[in-house]
C-alpha cells in the first residue's frame, strides 16, 4: 500500500513581455507499506487446483508474513526569474526527511542557478548564422539516500530450531547514517549555427560528500563491513552532442550524429585509519586500490607473466626488495602466493558514446546506429571459464587448441594442461582487456510506396523496410563483450542476439 | 484578495501541521531491530539472550563459508581429516579434491584460509555480541547462557589458534596468536599466543564455575554447551599448552559425568544424540537437515542421491591404518576389508576395500556429534603420559580400548612409546570426526602418505608450518591497519 501526497502553491506573473516571474513552494509526503504474506504446502490433492486448502503436508515454515515500511516528507520552493528571454536566473531549497535516517532525518539542499541566451541579444541579432547560442551554469547541493528500509539499526531474524526460538543478526546497521550531498556544478552550451549544425556541449562536476559507503572491516572484527557517511567521491565530466544537416535538398536529406561523454570518478578523501600504511595509506577493495585522488575503479591486480618454457607452469610478477625493503626491481615467480600486486589502471572507459546518422532520397530511407567506447579495462569472464579445461566435461575455449605448453611446444601461450591442477591466472592481468570496442547496433532501410498508389488501396501510406540489430561488434577478443559494466570486473552476460527484421508499415 | 489569503493560511496550515512523526518507521515482522531488542532486554533478558544463545549453537550446524562441501562443524572437520594420513578420497574430480591434495590451502588468497578465518571469528563475533548484553551483576539464568558463550568462543579461539600459529611446544608458544576480541568492536592486531590461550582457558574455567555454581544438569540435553563441553575443550587446550594436571582433571570430570562408553552395537550408531557417549551434537529429523550437503551425504557410503558415496566418491582409511588395528577390535569392521558390489536403488556399484562404514547410514538426516566421551579418554591418558604419570595413563587408556577391543592387554608401555599407543588409538577412535588434523599438530607429526597401497595423493609434508595456514590477506589484512605483511604467517 503506498499513500502519496503533493500540496503546491504556484505563482507566476508576466510584466510587459520583459519580466516574467514564476515561484513555487510546496510540500509533499509519501508511505509505502508493502505486506508480503507467505505460505507454503506441499502433495497437493485434486490436481491443477494451486490452493492450500487442497494441499496436505505442511512444508517449510508454514506461513509468514511482513510489512516493510517507509516514510519521506519534503518541503520546498523554487523561483524563477527571467528578464526579456535573455537573462534568467533561478533558485531552489528543499528540506527532506526519510525514515530510514531514524536518528538524522532531516537534510537541507539548495541550488542556484543563470542562464544567458546571447542570440537574443540586439548586436547578435545581426549576425544570420547564429540561430541560437545560450549559456547556462547551476550549482548546488542535492541529497540522495540509499535505496533501502532501516539501515539505521541492525537487524535479527526470528526464527526457530528444534523447537527453540532462535535470533540471529542478518545486517548490520549504524544509526549515524544520514544523507549524501552532492555538491554539482554544471556548465553548458546550446547552438544552433546555420541552421546546420546544432547541438549542447556540457561539463559536470559532482562531489559526493558523507558518501554512504560500505567501509571494509576487517573479517576478525566479526563484520565484514557497515555502511558509513564517510568519504567524498568526485565524479566529472564532459558531454556533447552534435548534429550536423549535410544535405537538405528537396530530395535528398542527410544528417550525422556525433555524441559522447567523458566521466572520471576519483576519490577525494576517506578516513585515514582504513588506510593501509603498508600501501602509502591507500586500502584494497576487492580488484581495486583506492587512495587519495586516485581512480575509484584502480584496478590493483597480480600480474601474469606468462609461461615458463621450461616447464610449462604460469608464472607471476614479484617484486624485489633490498634488505631495507626498498623496491629494487621484479622477477617472475611460479608460486602465486608471493607474486606481487600492481596498479593496472583505471577500470572505467575515456570516452563513450555514438554515432547515427539518417539518410533520405526521395521515397528510400536509411539510418544507422552506432556505439562506441574507448579506454578502460575489463575482465574477460567468458574466456575466464573457457580457458579452464582442468574440469572435465566443460567446454572449453579453441585458443586453447594447439597453444598449450608441451615439451614439444615450449613457447606455447598457454600453460600446461594439467588435470585438476588450480589456475592461478584467472583474475590476474592475464583475463582482463581493453575495453575499448565499436559496434554497429542498427542499420534500417526502407522504402515509402508512393502516395498515388497506396492511396488506391485507402492507405495513408505504406513503408517497407530491412532493419537489423548488432550486425558488427568489435572487442579486444573475440567474445568480449564489454557492455556488461564499466567496473571492470562484471560477471559473463547473456550474448546480445544479432536481429535481422523485414516488416511493412501501414498506415490508414 | 482578502479570501485568498484565508485560503492561502487554511492550506498552509494544513500542510505545515507536518506528518514528521510520521516518519518514525520500525521494522514489522520479519526482523527485529536493535531498538526492538533493547526494549525486550530491559523487561526480561533471559528472552533474548536464549534465542542468541541458540542461534549461536544453530550456526555449528548450519553455517559455511563457500555451500557445499563445508556446511557445518562436522564437515569443517572432515575437510580437516582429509589433509592428513588416515584417510583416503577415492575421487579427485571435484569435491574435497582441494583438502585432500593441499591445493594451496594455506596461501594468504586462498578461499580455504579465508572461509576458516571467517567462520571461526563469526562465532567469536556471536559469543561476544551475547556476552556484551549480560551486564557484571548479572544472576540467575543469564549466568548460564553467560557460561555457554564463554564456552562457546573459547571453543572458536581454540580453532584458530591451532590453524594460525605453530603448535605451542613446538616453537608457537613465542609467537603471535591471533587477534584477540573479548568485546564487540574494531580491529585489533595479533595477540600473543601466551595471551590469547590463557584468555581461552580463563574462559573455559569461568564458565565450568558458572555451571557448576548454578547446578546446570549436563545430562538433560545432549544438545546445548555444558560443563562438560566446556571441560572437554579446557582439557584439549592444557594439553596443548602443557598444563597436564589441569588437562587430566578436566578430562577426567568429563570421564565421571555420567556418559557411558558405547558397547559394540552402540557403535553402529556414533551419529546419534541419544548415544551414552554423546556429549554434545545436533539433533537433526527429516524435517530439517542439511540434504545432500550434511556430513553424512559425504561419509556414508549407502545414501542414494548423495553427492559423496552414491557419486563415485568413496571415503576410507588408510591401509597402513587399517592394518594396525587387531582383529579383536569391532572398530575394524567400521571399514571394508574387501571390495564389494552393491546394489543401491536401481544401480549397482562397486565399494572400494577399506571404504568407511563407520558412519554408514541411510539418511542424510542423522544426527551429528560435535562432542563424545572417548576423547576425553584419550586426552586424559595423553596428559598422564606427558605428565610422566604412566601407570594412570596406562589404566585409562585401557579403560578405554579394552571396551572396543577384546583382546586389549593393558599397555606397559612408558615416555614416547605410550604416548605414539595412545596417538594410535586416537587415531582408530577418532577416525573421520575431525581430529587427526590436531592431533597430528600437537604430536608434531606431518603426513607422508607414499608408502600407502591406497592413498591416490602421495602427499608428504613434515610437521611444522605447512600446518599453519595464513592470515587471509582480503578478507582480513587489507582492512586491518594493526596487521601488515611482516606479522603473516611464513608460507
Amino acid at each position: 500500500m503506498s499513500l502519496n501526497t503533493q500540496q503546491l502553491l504556484s505563482y507566476k506573473k508576466n510584466i510587459n513581455n520583459v519580466h516574467a516571474i514564476d515561484a513555487m513552494i510546496g510540500h509533499e509526503f509519501s508511505k509505502d507499506e508493502d505486506m508480503t504474506i507467505d505460505a507454503y504446502k506441499k502433495n497437493v490433492f485434486y490436481p491443477g487446483i494451486p490452493e492450500l486448502g487442497n494441499a496436505i503436508q505442511p512444508y517449510k515454515d508454514g506461513a509468514t508474513s511482513e510489512t516493510i515500511r517507509s516514510a519521506i516528507e519534503g518541503y520546498f520552493a523554487r523561483a524563477n526569474y527571467s528578464y526579456d528571454n535573455r537573462y534568467s536566473v533561478s533558485a531552489s531549497y528543499r528540506y527532506d526527511g526519510t525514515s530510514m535516517f531514524k536518528y538524522n532525518m532531516w537534510g537541507h539542499f539548495w541550488s542556484v542557478g543563470g542562464a544567458w541566451t546571447l542570440s537574443e541579444e540586439s548586436w547578435a541579432k545581426d549576425a544570420e548564422w547564429l540561430d541560437n547560442l545560450r549559456v547556462r551554469a547551476t550549482y548546488g547541493v542535492s541529497g540522495n539516500r540509499l535505496n533501502d528500509t532501516y539501515p539505521y539499526t541492525n537487524l535479527w531474524g526470528i526464527s526457530e530450531m528444534n523447537g527453540q526460538p532462535t535470533i540471529s543478526q542478518s545486517t548490520v546497521g549504524n544509526r549515524d547514517l544520514s544523507w549524501e550531498r552532492n555538491k554539482q556544478v554544471d556548465l553548458g552550451v546550446d547552438f544552433r549555427f546555420w541552421n546546420r549544425v546544432y547541438g549542447s556541449l556540457d561539463y559536470y562536476n559532482r562531489r559526493t560528500h558523507d558518501l554512504i559507503w560500505k567501509r571494509p572491516t576487517p573479517s576478525s572484527t566479526g563484520l565484514s563491513s557497515r555502511l558509513e557517511n564517510v568519504g567524498i567521491l568526485q565524479n566529472q565530466g564532459f558531454e556533447f552532442d552534435v548534429t550536423v544537416d549535410l544535405i537538405k535538398s528537396k530530395d535528398v536529406y542527410w544528417n550525422i550524429n556525433l555524441n559522447g561523454s567523458t566521466s572520471n570518478t576519483v576519490l577525494i578523501d576517506f578516513p585515514s585509519e582504513l588506510g593501509n600504511p603498508a600501501l602509502g595509506g591507500d586500502y584494497i577493495s576487492g580488484d581495486y586500490l583506492r587512495g587519495k585522488g586516485k581512480p575509484y575503479y584502480n584496478l590493483y591486480l597480480f600480474d601474469y607473466a606468462g609461461v615458463n618454457p621450461e616447464n610449462g607452469n604460469e608464472m607471476f610478477w614479484k617484486e624485489m626488495k633490498d634488505a631495507d625493503g626498498k623496491v629494487v626491481g621484479r622477477e617472475k615467480t611460479e608460486n602465486y602466493g608471493e607474486a606481487t600486486q600492481y596498479e593496472i589502471g583505471d577500470a572505467m572507459p575515456d570516452l563513450i558514446g555514438g554515432i547515427r546518422t539518417t539518410f533520405r532520397w526521395r521515397n528510400l530511407d536509411f539510418s544507422a546506429q552506432m556505439a562506441y567506447q574507448l579506454g578502460g579495462l575489463q575482465w574477460d569472464g567468458a574466456s575466464a571459464n573457457l580457458y579452464n579445461p582442468w574440469r572435465p566435461g566443460f567446454a572449453i575455449s579453441d585458443d586453447l587448441a594447439g597453444n598449450t605448453w608441451t615439451p614439444e611446444n615450449p613457447n606455447a601461450e598457454f600453460p600446461m594442461v594439467v588435470y585438476n591442477k588450480k589456475i592461478d591466472r584467472t583474475y590476474s592481468t592475464a583475463l582482463f582487456r581493453k575495453a575499448s570496442y565499436f559496434n554497429l547496433k542498427n542499420i534500417n532501410v526502407g522504402y515509402t510506396l508512393p502516395q498515388k498508389w497506396t492511396s488506391k488501396i485507402g492507405a495513408q501510406s505504406l513503408r517497407v523496410f530491412f532493419n537489423a540489430d548488432n550486425l558488427c561488434f568489435v572487442s579486444a577478443h573475440d567474445g568480449f563483450d564489454p557492455r556488461a559494466g564499466y567496473t571492470g570486473t562484471s560477471f559473463v552476460n547473456f550474448p546480445q542476439a544479432r536481429t535481422f527484421t523485414f516488416g511493412l508499415t501501414l498506415n490508414m | 484578495m482578502k479570501k485568498n489569503l484565508l485560503y492561502i493560511l487554511a492550506v498552509g496550515a494544513m500542510f505545515f501541521s507536518s506528518c514528521s512523526n510520521m516518519l518514525e518507521v520500525d521494522p514489522a515482522g520479519g526482523y527485529v531491530s536493535d531498538e526492538q531488542l533493547q526494549e525486550l532486554i530491559k523487561k526480561d533478558p533471559n528472552k533474548v539472550l536464549a534465542p542468541m544463545m541458540q542461534s549461536a549453537i544453530s550456526f555449528l550446524h548450519s553455517a559455511s563459508y563457500q555451500g557445499t562441501q563445508d556446511v557445518g562443524y562436522s564437515n569443517w572437520g572432515l575437510q580437516l581429516d582429509m589433509q592428513g594420513n588416515d584417510m583416503i578420497l577415492s575421487d579427485l574430480t571435484n569435491w574435497f579434491k582441494d583438502e585432500y591434495t593441499f591445493n594451496n590451502l594455506r596461501r594468504q588468497t586462498d578461499r580455504y584460509t579465508a572461509g576458516l578465518w571467517r567462520i571461526y571469528y563469526s562465532m567469536v563475533y556471536k559469543a561476544n555480541q551475547i556476552l556484551d548484553l549480560i551486564p557484571a551483576d548479572a544472576a540467575g539464568e543469564a549466568l548460564i547462557y553467560k557460561a555457554q558463550a564463554l564456552t562457546y568462543r573459547a571453543l572458536a579461539y581454540y580453532n584458530l589458534m591451532y590453524f594460525y600459529q605453530d603448535n605451542y611446544m613446538n616453537g608457537g608458544k613465542d609467537k603471535a596468536g591471533v587477534p584477540l576480541y573479548l568485546s564487540v568492536g574494531g580491529a585489533k592486531g595479533r595477540t600473543p599466543s601466551t595471551e590469547v590461550y590463557s584468555q581461552i582457558k580463563t574462559d573455559l574455567e569461568t564458565a565450568v564455575g558458572l555451571f557448576v555454581a548454578a547446578q546446570y544438569d549436563s545430562q538433560a540435553d545432549a544438545t546445548d554447551f555444558d560443563q562438560d563441553v566446556a571441560n572437554l575443550i579446557l582439557a584439549r587446550v592444557c594439553v596443548t599448552i602443557g598444563e597436564y594436571t589441569a588437562a587430566a582433571n578436566a578430562a577426567n570430570a568429563v570421564i565421571s559425568a555420567g556418559y557411558a562408553l558405547m558397547t559394540e552395537a552402540q557403535y553402529k550408531n556414533i551419529l546419534d544424540v541419544a548415544s551414552p557417549e554423546t556429549i554434545c551434537g545436533f539433533d537433526w529429523s527429516s524435517s530439517n537437515d542439511n540434504g545432500n550437503k550434511a556430513f553424512t551425504a559425504w561419509i556414508s557410503p549407502s545414501i542414494l542421491d548423495s553427492k559423496g558415496s552414491n557419486a563415485g566418491r568413496y571415503v576410507c582409511i588408510d591401509e597402513r591404518l587399517y592394518n594396525q588395528i587387531p582383529d579383536t577390535d569391532y572398530r575394524k569392521k567400521g571399514f571394508a576389508a574387501e571390495e564389494v558390489e552393491v546394489t543401491l536403488g536401481e544401480s549397482t556399484v562397486k565399494r572400494p576395500k577399506y571404504t568407511a562404514h563407520k558412519f554408514d547410514v541411510a539418511n542424510w538426516e542423522t544426527d551429528e556429534v560435535y562432542f563424545r566421551l572417548s576423547e576425553a579418554y584419550l586426552l586424559k591418558a595423553e596428559a598422564e603420559a606427558r605428565g610422566e604419570n604412566y601407570t594412570a595413563a596406562q589404566q585409562t587408556l585401557f579403560d578405554l580400548v579394552s571396551k572396543r577391543d577384546s583382546g586389549y592387554t593393558k599397555s606397559t608401555k612408558k615416555g614416547d612409546e605410550l604416548l605414539k599407543e595412545i596417538f594410535l588409538q586416537s587415531r582408530i577412535e577418532l577416525w573421520g570426526e575431525g581430529h587427526e588434523w590436531f592431533t597430528n599438530k600437537r604430536f608434531n607429526v606431518g603426513v607422508d602418505r607414499t608408502n600407502s597401497a591406497n592413498h591416490v595423493d602421495k602427499a608428504v609434508h613434515p610437521a611444522g608450518k605447512f600446518f599453519t595456514f595464513q592470515i587471509p590477506l582480503s578478507l582480513e589484512i587489507n582492512s586491518n591497519p594493526y596487521i601488515t605483511d611482516a606479522d603473516q604467517n611464513p608460507l
